[in-house]
């Protein structure tokens, strides 16, 4: 049984590393809580993937900033709320005159009313306006769901007084129930909100991973449309366009269009096949078009090879 | 012709099957994957096989060569069979998890189960 057990857990180590090796930095080895190599070595593997997910690609490769749509609202120094915007009515179900006069504190948790307070307080006495604060909110919405938020608080002194700008983003919707008696610790919040989108991003990665070897498996015929593609994968248009120029330094249509053209070499070199089979096998619409692009791509026409070969 | 062999590898056509059975290369990079592909398609010709590659006597490609062997040592197969000694599979598998090759492929530590295998694939 032990061997077994032992066995497993080597298993889960193999694939560790292979899941790093294809670039799912967002796999990780689960500790069992023994006090060996293995588990040692798990865990290593688990911080070598979080090194490594920082490494390539800055999330902002992928859009996140650009395709967000931000909440926003103001409040004044009684914390009561002053303006919203259509995102944020939209964000906690309630209209704008449920919200506008309301102090933001019935529309938060416990945790974070308190959370806030500290952290304005502090805000207020250095009168420092020249950075926005970066806070972990979690609202309450009419629906009792709770929301957990980015938002960037800025300070702003007019002649009535100090307003509060808050602008932000939603993290994930939670639907567990509020529990006040739950000590949340601030810290590990914000790390999880920032695993959360630490992990999407690289679900962003692995599903354009996964549209490059789509790729390599359709060589022999022409790509659907961005779009369709992006569907069938899950992906919207943009980060599928950008996300592939950032891993494969190349667009979607010329990789296939490379990709067909170097078979086609090695075929024309090594293979008696006609020209006009080579051209229909890697997908081209005719041979006077696989001939034209192939000598630009590799400097030679097609019959070039295919004579020198003979 | 349907026997060659190389410095590199012996490659046999018989009853509808490639047999590739790669001997040992100290130094397996791009240039001798490239020319392992070649040496193939000479023998096949035009046609597509199911291929049996034995690589127990192989020490692993690097890198390059592996991504061409993947891609490019795809030309004219219908599927593959590695057939590698039980001990030893742990880096096939991880070629064939990683670098994904683009036709079928399994691993196979007997040859009968790769011929198994690749029946299916013969016309």
């Amino acid at each position: 049984m032990k061997n077994s057990g032992e066995d497993i857990r080597y298993e889960n180590l193999r694939n560790m590393i292979l899941e790093l090796a294809i670039g799912n930095f967002a796999h990780r080895f689960q500790p069992e809580g023994y006090q060996d190599h293995i588990e040692k070595l798990g865990l290593m593997l688990n911080l070598l993937a979080e090194e490594l997910s920082g490494f390539f690609i800055h999330p902002g490769s992928f859009g996140l900033k650009e395709l967000a749509d931000p909440y926003v609202f103001m409040m004044d120094s009684e914390l009561k709320i002053s303006g919203v915007n259509r995102r944020f009515t939209d964000l906690l179900k309630y209209s704008r005159s449920d919200l506008i006069g309301n102090p933001i504190t019935d529309f938060m948790t416990e945790q974070t009313i308190d959370y806030l307070t500290d952290h304005l307080k502090a805000h207020s006495k250095t009168q420092q306006t020249f950075s926005p604060i970066r806070l972990l909110i979690s609202f309450i919405s009419n629906y009792g769901n709770i929301m957990e938020c980015w938002g960037y608080c800025h300070l702003l002194q007019s002649a009535n007084g100090m307003y509060y700008f808050f602008r932000g983003l939603p993290i994930i919707e939670k639907n567990d129930p509020i529990d006040p008696s739950k000590n949340i610790d601030q810290n590990s919040d914000i790390t999880d909100a920032s695993s959360f989108r630490t992990l999407q991003f690289q679900a962003d990665i692995l599903r354009v991973r996964k549209v490059h070897q789509y790729i390599l498996l359709n060589l022999h015929q022409s790509l659907p449309p961005i779009p369709v593609m992006a569907r069938q994968f899950n992906l919207n248009e943009f980060k599928l366009k950008k996300g592939f120029k950032e891993l494969y330094n190349t667009t979607i249509f010329k990789f296939h269009l490379e990709r067909r053209l170097e078979m086609a070499k090695v075929m024309i070199k090594n293979t008696p096949a006609s020209l006009k089979i080579v051209a229909k096998k890697y997908g081209f619409r005719n041979y006077s078009h696989f001939s034209k692009v192939f000598k630009t791509k590799h400097g030679k026409k097609p019959s070039y090879y295919k004579k020198k070969r003979n | 012709m349907e026997f060659l062999r190389t410095p590199y590898a012996q490659i046999q056509v018989k009853d509808g099957i490639l047999y590739f059975t790669y001997l040992p290369i100290s130094n397996f990079n791009i240039q001798i994957a490239k020319q392992v592909v070649a040496d193939r398609l000479k023998v096949q010709g035009e046609i597509s096989y199911p291929i049996l590659c034995d690589i127990r006597q192989l020490n692993f490609p690097d890198l390059e060569a592996r991504r061409y062997l993947a891609i490019e040592g795809s030309i004219l197969t219908k599927a593959v069979a590695y057939l590698n000694s039980p001990t030893s599979d742990h880096l096939t598998h991880f070629f064939v998890r990683v670098d994904q090759p683009v036709v079928p492929t399994k691993l196979c530590t007997s040859q009968d189960e790769a011929l198994e295998f690749l029946n299916a694939f013969v016309k």
